[in-house]
């Protein structure tokens, strides 16, 4: 990597070059910094300032930050809403609904998937599996609004006539109850497979050396899945929790395809943040003052999770 | 001897079964909606709405295809009809420019990040990075004010540009990639008097196909089926990209004759499905191999 650029060719400019290097770089990067500073970075910052602002959509007076500037005002304001409350539960009941199945599911199936030795059949069930991931997820949770319609639907029929141990079904996606657990098999089924496909090839990238050291052991196979696999995609393992623990900001799409439960009770944060920004009132303000607060919640879990297991490998 | 040996092979052998028996009934879970939908949008009314829905349709039927592609004379003008197929036109282009621009503006990046040196190099990578772990906040809130400022909300362009602008995790796999490929190929096309570009496009980019294509699918996953900033920013069903505008086919369809809101849902869900999954199983063999050398961690 360490190539000394430009110390060839230039003799006069020699320390000029020695300090700022090939300036062909930032031509190279330009155009992917100027794209990233004005419609990422720059929205990120402003968006910081906006959750202290008492911005309203509708009322152009309330726009610039000189005008409407209200401190701390959102976020106490927020303490005593009670639809944030209702919204940390719902994303946490979500989050429960799919989180422990699709991490369970998905790993079990990358460690099946890694031993069938015949390659074609690997690749067809790997296609077979991971399909569900390119699929947009409105599609995917039209797809199983349909299978849970509760009278027509398959589920039911399912249920019902064929396996003929349920009489009378709940209407699935507006039961109170049965509401979690089918939000949570839709989502399970559309993230699984991309799971899946991650701790896969982090099962591929382990070296084979270690697998016939292990056999040579005489390691069965739950022992090869113990001291082998799971400390070979350890940083694999680290990155789906670390990616997935930050449950608050979650649920916008779910639950505006999906629907949030019966008459929207189920609305979690992420959603009442969007919902508070760009429908009725239309309080920007409000709705960026939420979505930072679930953020930083977010953050904190991460910090947590990744200091925690971190130091568990030493 | 033999017996052992023979219990052996039978223990291999149940195992093998049991191992796909395990991934025929996972795989089953995950291919199962595709065939429901597959099977609805070939039903008619009377067959959708029974208490005993078969998964092969009695009765073929083509009608839900005719009213999402063309519209039903008397019955489609009012509704969704052919909007399918302008929001399709949207959708491509949408997703394709994307893919193209980030490929693009991505690799470029991406090279100068693992190659070349210059001041300050280093920093604005990790720049890069640190941000994508920073909260969300209310960054959506201030691409709308952005984008209306701009004079880009509302448009196809403006959703172009947001969609590029999230290239933290695509830059990370291309610095990858380019750092993947031995220097003497470089080294060697420098002594005989490439310039950077040539470098880059003639020789570094060949190598890294495998990393852009895993980029390019990325990214066409990922724009294909986007919904809340397309929801936030666009307003005419006209402008409008197959996640978000599908909704206003699907309840604009008419609840009863001879099309019915279900079929009509279940054929333009398969219409925005299949694109997605072509380019997948296409691509997938391209995708394993760039995936695992990114991977690499």
């Amino acid at each position: 990597m360490a190539r000394e650029a430009g110390k060839a060719t230039t003799g006069k400019g020699k320390t000029w070059r020695k300090e700022w290097g090939n300036l062909g770089g930032y031509l190279f990067i330009a155009p992917l910094v100027l794209m990233w500073l004005i419609f990422g970075a720059y929205p990120y910052f402003r968006g910081l300032l906006i959750a202290l602002q008492d911005y309203r959509l509708l009322d152009a007076q309330t726009w610039s930050p000189f005008n409407s500037f209200n401190g701390l005002h959102n976020f106490i304001e927020m303490l005593g809403d009670k639809a944030v409350w209702q919204g940390i539960k719902s994303a946490f009941f979500l989050y429960l609904s799919w989180f422990p199945f699709t991490a369970a599911l998905s790993l079990f199936t990358a460690v099946m998937l890694n031993r069938v030795k015949t390659n074609w059949l690997a690749s067809v069930y790997r296609v077979l599996i991971t399909l569900a991931w390119v699929v947009p997820l409105p599609a995917a949770m039209y797809m199983w609004t349909q299978i849970y319609e509760p009278n027509f639907g398959y589920l039911t029929y399912f249920l019902r006539d064929v396996l003929h141990i349920w009489r009378h079904t709940p209407a699935w996606t507006s039961d109170l109850f049965w509401y979690w657990p089918a939000i949570g098999l839709a989502s399970a089924w559309k993230g699984f497979g991309y799971y899946m496909l991650l701790f896969l090839l982090g099962l591929y990238n382990i070296p084979r050396d270690l697998y016939d050291a292990a056999r040579v052991d005489g390691a069965n196979g739950w022992q090869q899945f113990r001291y082998v696999e799971l400390p070979g995609i350890r940083n694999i393992m680290l990155l789906f929790l670390v990616t997935n623990v930050g449950f608050l900001g979650a649920g916008t799409v779910e639950m505006m395809t999906f629907t949030a439960g019966p008459g929207d009770i189920y609305t979690t944060l992420a959603l009442y943040s969007w919902r508070v920004s760009f429908e009725g009132a239309t309080r920007l303000g409000y709705g960026a003052a939420l979505a930072l607060f679930a953020g930083l919640i977010n953050l904190g879990l991460v910090t947590i999770v990744f200091k925690t297991l971190r130091s568990e490998k030493a | 001897m033999i017996f052992k040996t023979a219990v052996a092979r039978w223990k291999k052998r149940i195992s093998t079964w049991l191992l796909h028996l395990i991934l025929a009934m996972i795989a089953s879970f995950g291919l199962f909606p595709f065939i429901w939908l597959l099977s609805s949008s070939f039903k008619g009314q009377q067959e959708l709405y029974t208490l005993r829905p078969a998964l092969i349709p009695h009765h073929f039927t083509l009608i839900n295809y005719q009213y999402v592609l063309g519209g039903l004379h008397g019955i489609g003008k009012a509704g969704g009809a052919s909007q399918l197929l302008i929001l399709y036109r949207n959708s491509l282009f949408v997703t394709l420019s994307n893919v193209a621009l980030t490929v693009l503006i991505v690799s470029l990046a991406g090279y100068a990040f693992a190659r070349l040196r210059f001041k300050g190099r280093d920093l604005i990578f990790s720049a890069f990075i640190v941000i994508m772990f920073l909260p969300a906040a209310g960054t959506l809130m201030a691409q709308y004010e952005l984008m209306r400022t701009l004079h880009l909300r509302d448009s196809l362009l403006g959703l172009i540009l947001l969609y590029t602008a999230g290239g933290g995790i695509p830059l990370f796999l291309m610095r990858q990639v380019f750092l993947g490929i031995p220097t003497e190929i470089e080294d060697a096309a420098k002594i005989d008097g490439a310039s950077d570009l040539r470098i880059c496009f003639q020789i570094m980019v060949p190598l890294a196909a495998s990393g852009m294509v895993v980029v390019a699918i990325l990214q066409f996953v990922g724009v294909w089926g986007e919904y809340l900033l397309c929801r936030t920013m666009i307003d005419t069903a006209d402008k409008m990209t197959l996640p978000w505008g599908i909704g206003t086919i699907i309840f604009a369809t008419p609840a009863s004759g001879v099309t019915s809101g279900y079929g009509v849902t279940a054929t333009s869900t398969l219409f925005m499905v299949v694109p997605a999954v072509l380019v997948f199983i296409l691509l997938q063999k391209w995708f394993i191999r760039g995936a695992a050398e990114g991977l690499k961690i």
